[in-house]
């Protein structure tokens, strides 16, 4: 496996998970607060693409909504700027407006910094609306359709 | 002062104080009467065959002999370290890490104190040799055994947060750090608060048998002093190093978790 060409096996474990980012479906917060897990505290505006407050950052992790945790986990996980994004389902807890704002910014992103992301969905509208490319899991196969 | 001489009848006496105890344990149904009796019953059956085996040890007072005789403890201990882990590793690596930081700090410590600072004629003497590795081992033993078992169920308990961390590029060194930091403070508590303790609240198990036996109250005291103080530090920097080779057999070198270098006992 390569990324730009330098193969895997140059990279240490924690540079690769970097690069190579994942978002897991069930999220961990070891800190009392949301804020305490970011190097830098995300931008006002940043927050606000995603329907955020700055005052989330204070309130506590056990406090905020399945919803809010799941879009401050990519936030936290941008923050690396991966050059590839491992998606399992990152909108499966927003209601409609938050999912088409998650699915901006992270075509943005992607645009922004050059990078991709392999995303798994159950909601082919979603396919029809992010997707370049569209593969299906049947039977423990993989099979492209028409994207 | 002489020292009383204890009669059969004397020890048959106390025995029966634990006998009335196995009982009350036994009826209140505490889960914990057969363990309590086979820790009474091996209490006398080994100190009566290490009675011998000192006695026969101190009149045939050779290196060779009292080297296998330290050996042989330290791998008990190991032994032990190892029995009491509720988290285990797979093939032998659990008692390698409780006997070689047992050897590499409790064994070394011991040889220092002998040859160094106590000195007996030869400095091996096993009047001072044996009993005094053997309080090394058994603090170092309790220390080791708490750190690492803490270690290895709070890693465990916290897989999710550890790999959640992982994922965002931590190094396994600093997504385990305050467990490991946790870990070393939970093996180091006992003996620090015996030192805090000791002679306020309770006066050291050696310093009484020194008095018990005659000597006068400053000298055992001294002595005491002495043990606790290389005890600490053969505690201390076993349970650090145990705790460390631990948490580094936890992870590989691409930092991934490996609890299944684990097994679980019930």
């Amino acid at each position: 496996m390569r990324l730009d060409n330098t193969p895997s096996g140059l990279f240490t474990g924690p540079a690769w998970r970097k690069q190579v980012a994942l978002l897991t479906t069930e999220n961990f917060w070891w800190h009392d607060t949301f804020g305490a897990h970011f190097h830098q505290a995300p931008e006002p505006e940043l927050l606000a693409r995603l329907n955020l407050g700055t005052q989330i950052l204070q309130s506590q992790v056990h406090l905020g909504s399945s919803g809010e945790r799941q879009r401050l986990a990519l936030l936290r996980l941008l923050q690396n700027q991966p050059k590839v994004l491992l998606l399992d389902e990152p909108t499966a807890n927003l209601d409609r407006e938050n999912k088409t704002l998650v699915e901006q910014l992270i075509l943005d992103y992607l645009r922004r910094y050059n990078a991709c992301a392999l995303w798994t969905s159950h909601d082919e509208h979603q396919i029809k609306r992010i997707a370049s490319r569209h593969f299906r899991i049947t039977d423990n196969s993989l099979l492209a359709t028409d994207a | 002062m002489n020292l009383i001489l204890l009669t059969p009848f004397d020890l048959a006496l106390t025995a029966s104080l634990i006998v009335l105890l196995a009982l009350i344990t036994y009826f209140s149904k505490l889960g914990i009467t057969a363990t309590l009796v086979i820790a009474a019953a091996r209490t006398v059956i080994q100190l009566m065959l290490i009675g011998l085996v000192l006695k026969a040890l101190f009149a045939n007072a050779q290196l060779i002999w009292i080297a296998v005789m330290s050996l042989f403890m330290v791998m008990v201990a190991g032994y032990e370290i190892t029995a009491r882990q509720k988290h285990r590793f797979t093939g032998l690596w659990s008692y390698s890490i409780g006997i070689s930081t047992m050897f590499i700090s409790s064994f070394s410590i011991t040889i220092i104190a002998l040859a160094v600072i106590i000195q007996p004629d030869p400095w091996y003497q096993p009047q001072y040799a044996i009993p005094l590795l053997g309080m090394m081992l058994g603090n170092t033993m309790n220390g080791v055994s708490l750190a690492v078992d803490r270690l290895t169920t709070s890693i465990a308990q916290n897989r999710g947060v550890i790999e959640a961390q992982l994922i965002l590029g931590y190094s396994s060194q600093t997504a385990i750090s305050s467990l490991l930091r946790d870990s070393i403070r939970t093996g180091m508590i006992p003996i620090i608060n015996a030192m805090a303790a000791a002679g306020v609240v309770s006066l050291p198990g050696m310093m009484t048998g020194q008095i018990l036996s005659g000597t006068a109250p400053m000298e055992a005291v001294k002595y005491q002093i002495l043990i606790m103080f290389l005890i600490t530090a053969s505690t201390g920097f076993s349970t650090v190093l145990a705790a460390r080779l631990t948490a580094r057999r936890l992870f590989d070198e691409r930092h991934r978790m490996r609890l299944d270098r684990l097994r679980t006992l019930k």
